[in-house]
């Protein structure tokens, strides 16, 4: 079953994160009033399809238009949203919204530097004329830089109730070298400027920036999954608002939307995107499959998901992996997505063996191999070091485990097997690290256990 | 026996190419001098202390030798300069182990001369490396900080300028004016021509009067028409001449008059702040204490956790945060690597630095076996430091 397109942001369908948008009014109304403690970075971070371009859209256009200004009276507050990935099919680009177009951001994405301050001369010139300051468009970005960095600091002293927010979105998945550029004509002189917030959403490894005001002055929060109500409130405001579902689903108990939103959750782990292609998934194929005697409820109580529309999910996930990459790195997906706690460059040879059902041996499972697999994992931004280990990002193992549990499922319980025996040996042949060896072997078996225990059922 | 078997360690030739088959983009562990680290502010730790060196206060940063001063003082430098025109202060690095050596501490004039000419030379290897800022403002500005460079440059201005016309670029005032000026982004030759002809106007001389007026005219200049914040004056150096590490209290003398002016200076937004080893802070907080001088000590304390955080910092930034620990590139048989190295060492960076690398050098030789990172490597490097660290561990404070 092909998946439909989830839906483009509206201010109706956005569903939780009270707390980052606190956080947000709070830094606000913090910034306005000369807290001198209140840091003015804030970073949101989160893994695929955990909603942070949806967070970013929110802020620019309820929140900072809509929310602050009544907790701000007497305050101008100016918003812009830089989004370094191109919108979505369907998003209409509203006021004081910047959105990288596909050919840019392919080109920076290829590295294309000489194409850097051309992109930013317009940016920058942008940033400019929508905070009322326009000199000279057409000058190069580093003049335009200067002139922009000392015009908004007397903007900022001869307007004294003007509070600007800077909003970027899918910061630390551009390309670096475009960042330090981005950086150092834009970004570090608004950092350093009072009454200037700067909000910034990214998925992967965390950009280091140079200016100590993006650094130090800094509030970092990760994004987390959905629970299960607010699973099964998205899944309400979602599809109702599906023109071929509305009525099926405005139907729906708020029971049954929570047993379905519990499913959900089990085999996409509560992330947005996630929640919402498997939840319009289940509900088409649930229509399509159900006797016109039976209602929806019945239907999606008895329905079980097609490895198909898993497939299709985890296709989705992993289509930030650039083209060329993406065959020859869905195998090594594969092996790793049944380590959840994460893995170093010494489980990679076994695990890609299991998977291939061969010793890892020659030239293909040397440490230098599974350096350079390793490398071109973390250029998709889908892997990341994380507390003394590689994690895959978390959205994407879940689907792949369980696309994997369900499709090839003798192929899964040989990773499984695999990773214990590995870690059992290591436990038993290096002392210092036993501890945690036993433990990871325990989870693998335990794993198996549970799945063997299901299957005799 | 055990000697030799360090030094050919030591002298192991690793090149970048070996740097790059382990995941990094370049030595992370090379530069103990910061000057000469192009990466330094990609891994500043501390950060507590970096924002205390940058604020608009008067304060004294005190650490042991080997602690990170000079570290702390390069990198807020580069940092200042990094964007094109914004409003970040204005570092002026104002270096005590370069005054004439004559045995006495300099006088209040002689003082001001020093940082007057410190000052212009930093002011101009900056603005060649972003004439933007200098270009935009008016001609009365531009003749203004060429009557100022004019008087304060150790050597004629026209002859800079000429230097910066026939290379092209700016990184040829860098080891001629101010070494922590090595700044990136240089601007292209054209833009590099225009101001060169900007500031060469025959018709304005250097600008005459007392040294006390003419460096308040670069205070005002710097701070007002070139936009930046405030002006910091990195006052560091003091324990690199030999008779000041032998005496605490006579190395304080030297800056005693440049205190008595910390409060008009601060007036002004010029702020001292001013690196000393930990030796010397009874004598200089006594000095500040005694005559009612307001400011504020801050300590560079190094404890092992500061140091794991600040050899991660150096590995994340050289993989280009693939990884942030040696643990990414070790055999199963270790983690924690930098928890393991610093349990043995005591707490200074220098001394961090120099024995993490003798791991890496370790393992670098053996690396074409295609291994990795293992004990074997851990136990060397540790064992190098109780062989060397009576003897060799701390090199004299930088010059720099």
């Amino acid at each position: 079953m092909a998946l439909t397109d989830p839906p483009a942001y509206r201010s109706d369908l956005f569903v939780n994160r009270e707390n980052e948008i606190k956080a947000v009014t709070n830094a606000l109304q913090n910034i306005a009033r000369g807290d001198s403690e209140q840091m003015r970075t804030i970073v949101f971070r989160g893994e695929r399809g955990l909603g942070k371009s949806w967070l970013a859209l929110h802020l620019h256009r309820f929140v900072l238009r809509e929310a602050a200004p009544r907790l701000l009276p007497g305050y101008h507050i100016v918003s812009l949203l830089i989004n370094l990935t191109p919108p979505p099919e369907g998003l209409t680009v509203d006021k004081q919204e910047w959105h990288i177009t596909h050919d840019d951001a392919h080109r920076i994405a290829g590295e294309d530097e000489t194409h850097y301050e051309a992109l930013l001369q317009k940016l920058v010139a942008w940033v400019a004329e929508q905070l009322g300051i326009v000199r000279a468009p057409y000058a190069p970005v580093r003049d335009l830089s200067a002139w922009l960095a000392q015009d908004v600091k007397h903007k900022l002293e001869s307007e004294p109730h003007l509070v600007i927010c800077l909003i970027l979105d899918s910061v630390f998945e551009t390309n670096w070298n475009f960042l330090d550029q981005l950086e150092r004509y834009l970004l570090a002189a608004f950092a350093a400027l009072p009454r200037v917030l700067i909000v910034m959403t990214g998925r992967g490894r965390p950009y280091l920036w140079k200016s100590p005001y993006l650094r130090t002055e800094r509030e970092e929060q990760s994004l987390t999954p959905f629970s299960t109500e607010q699973v099964a409130e998205q899944i309400r405001r979602s599809l109702s608002n599906a023109p071929d579902l509305s009525p099926a689903v405005a139907g729906l108990s708020d029971e049954a939307l929570t047993r379905l939103a519990r499913r959900v959750i089990d085999l996409g782990g509560g992330y947005p995107l996630t929640n919402e292609l498997l939840a319009s998934a289940f509900v088409r194929q649930a229509l399509d499959r159900m006797p016109e005697v039976e209602n929806l409820e019945q239907a999606l109580d008895r329905e079980t998901i097609d490895a198909s529309v898993l497939e299709n999910v985890a296709n989705r996930l992993l289509e930030v992996v650039p083209g060329d990459q993406r065959h020859s790195l869905d195998e090594i997906f594969n092996a790793l997505c049944v380590l959840k706690d994460g893995f170093r460059e010494n489980e990679m040879p076994y695990l890609l063996a299991a998977l291939r059902n061969t010793q890892p041996e020659g030239s293909a499972y040397t440490i230098a191999a599974m350096r350079e697999l390793r490398d071109r994992l973390i250029e998709t931004n889908l892997v990341r070091w994380q507390d003394k280990r590689y994690v895959l990002d978390e959205a994407v193992r879940t689907v792949l485990e369980q696309y994997l549990k369900l499709q090839r499922h003798n192929v899964w319980r040989r990773l499984h097997e695999h990773a214990a025996d590995l870690y059992a040996t290591w436990a038993q042949k290096y002392p210092g690290s036993r501890g945690y060896y036993d433990q990871r072997a325990a989870y693998h078996r335990g794993v198996l256990e549970k799945d063997a225990g299901h299957s005799d059922e | 026996m055990i000697t030799e078997n360090y030094d050919s360690v030591a002298r192991t030739p690793v090149s970048d190419d070996w740097f790059r088959r382990i995941g990094l983009r370049f030595d992370p562990y090379v530069h103990l001098e910061a000057s000469g680290d192009p990466h330094l502010p990609e891994y500043t730790v501390n950060l507590d202390i970096f924002r205390v060196a940058l604020d608009a206060v008067p304060t004294i940063i005190v650490a042991p030798p080997g602690g990170g001063k000079t570290a702390m003082r390069v990198a807020v430098t580069r940092t200042c300069w990094f964007d094109i025109g914004g409003t970040y202060p204005f570092p002026l690095p104002y270096n005590l182990g370069m005054a004439p050596l004559t045995g006495k501490p300099p006088t209040a004039t002689q003082h001001l001369h020093l940082l007057l000419e410190a000052g212009t030379c930093a002011l101009l290897t900056g603005l060649a490396f972003r004439p933007e800022r200098l270009l935009r403002s008016p001609d009365v500005t531009i003749q203004t900080t060429a009557a100022i460079l004019r008087a304060g440059l150790p050597g004629p201005l026209d002859y800079y300028l000429a230097m910066l016309r026939e290379t092209g670029t700016p990184a040829g005032l860098t080891p001629l004016l101010e070494r922590t000026y090595a700044l990136t982004a240089p601007p292209q030759p054209d833009v590099l021509h225009l101001f060169c002809d900007a500031l060469a106007d025959p018709g304005v001389d250097a600008m005459r009067g007392q040294v006390e007026d003419i460096f308040q005219a670069f205070v005002e200049i710097v701070t007002g028409a070139l936009g930046f914040s405030h002006i910091l004056l990195l006052i560091d150096g003091i324990d690199a001449m030999h008779e000041n590490q032998a005496d605490a209290r006579f190395a304080s003398t030297w800056v005693f008059d440049l205190f008595d002016r910390a409060e008009v200076w601060a007036r002004s937004n010029a702020f001292i702040k001013l690196f000393i080893p930990d030796l010397m802070e009874p004598a200089v907080t006594g000095y500040l204490h005694h005559h009612t001088i307001a400011a504020r000590v801050a300590h560079i304390v190094w404890n092992h956790d500061l140091l794991v955080s600040m050899l991660r910092k150096r590995i994340s930034a050289a993989s280009e945060e693939h990884f942030e620990s040696l643990d990414a590139i070790s055999t199963p048989a270790l983690t924690d690597v930098e928890r393991q190295i610093v349990a043995n060492l005591p707490p200074l960076p220098r001394v961090a630095l120099q024995v993490t690398r003798q791991a890496l050098l370790h393992y670098a030789a053996r690396l074409d076996n295609g291994g990795q990172l293992d004990e074997d490597d851990i136990h060397h490097a540790i064992a190098w430091y109780r062989h060397h660290a009576a003897q060799h561990m701390q090199p004299p404070a930088s010059r720099a």
